[in-house]
């Protein structure tokens, strides 16, 4: 009967060793989040004044501010509001995208059917340590004989900036 | 009369006769099993670097390393594509048992956000590989505030 119980002991501590016997480790757990990129406009496109011609013309406003005009004349004397574009990136000193739109369409406020063209979107940006500011040019196609008036248009162009 | 009391005595003493004792050996047997161990062989839970979510939002790293965001969440930044899973080396005596169970824990949450949803990549098969990697859930609110959040996670093999 000795005999029996002793077995009987055994076995159970041996089964207990086996059920028991874990171990464990650890490891660190890790997330950069870094804030997220924004672009705030400060400043509209405008073009100034252009007198209009009997041929199409371009007028191409440069990102610092110069207009150089073709085909149609721009005053020197009466140049009206000219300004780049401008917008302030807030990137954390992170490398970023921008873009921009293929073509803009500007409406006579006067008559909407006559309408201007902008493309060929050109940008600048002045770098800082975690914002800069980036200035917008493009390119305004005038036709022949193009109708004089303001033209505007209200719903703004998009420019989207991106990390990469 | 008397002779059924005298069949009656007989039957008792054959009673004593079946309680005499007998003796018998038996083999008392032991092994010891090797301790089962886990190590760390390489790699962090790192979830790597996201631009903070404008909602709260989910970022699943899975086991075999791949990170995916919420949808239209505008969190994946392309410059910042490393991410890392810890791989564990798990050694024990292959003569006694053949598989052990996992458990997995977060000991240390990181202040701001939360790591949940712990999985090991030996789900769905057999507990026996040499070897497994481990991914999880990080949850991170709204307008989380950038910086680099850090925790811990704890990883228990037992013998099955």
């Amino acid at each position: 009967m000795k005999n029996y119980l002793f077995i009987l002991f055994i076995s159970l501590f041996g089964f207990s060793l086996c059920a028991q016997n874990s171990a464990s480790a650890t490891v660190n757990s890790r997330a950069t989040v870094i804030d997220p990129i924004k672009i705030d406009k400060t400043v509209d496109l405008d073009f100034g004044n252009v007198i209009s011609a009997y041929n199409p013309g371009q007028v191409i406003l440069s990102p610092d501010g110069s207009r150089v005009a073709y085909g149609v004349q721009i005053s020197n004397s009466i140049p009206g509001t000219v300004n780049p574009a401008e917008a302030v990136v807030t990137h954390g000193n992170n490398n970023y995208a921008i873009t921009l739109p293929e073509q803009f369409t500007l409406y006579n406020q006067e008559n909407p059917n006559q309408i201007l063209t902008i493309d060929q979107f050109t940008v600048a940006p002045q770098q800082g340590n975690v914002t800069d500011i980036i200035k917008i040019g493009g390119t305004l196609n005038l036709e022949a004989n193009q109708t004089s008036g303001f033209y505007t248009n209200s719903s703004g162009f998009n420019v989207t900036v991106s990390y990469n | 009369m008397k002779k059924i009391t005298f069949i009656l005595l007989a039957l008792i003493s054959g009673t004593v006769f079946a309680q005499n004792s007998a003796n018998a050996n038996a083999a008392v047997n032991a092994k010891i099993v090797e301790p089962i161990t886990i190590t760390l062989s390489s790699g962090s839970l790192d979830f790597g670097t996201f631009a903070s979510p404008e909602s709260d939002a989910a970022v699943v790293l899975t086991p075999a390393g791949q990170r995916t965001f919420p949808e239209n969440s505008e969190m994946l930044i392309g410059a910042y594509l490393d991410v890392s899973v810890p791989e564990f080396t798990v050694s024990r005596d292959n003569n006694v048992t053949t598989q052990y169970s996992i458990g997995l824990a977060v000991t240390d949450q990181p202040d701001g956000v939360s790591v949940s949803d712990l999985k090991h990549s030996l789900e769905g098969s057999a507990y026996s590989a040499e070897s497994f990697t481990v991914g999880g859930t990080l949850n991170v609110p709204a307008g989380q505030t950038a910086g680099t959040y850090e925790g811990t996670i704890n990883v228990t093999v037992t013998y099955e």
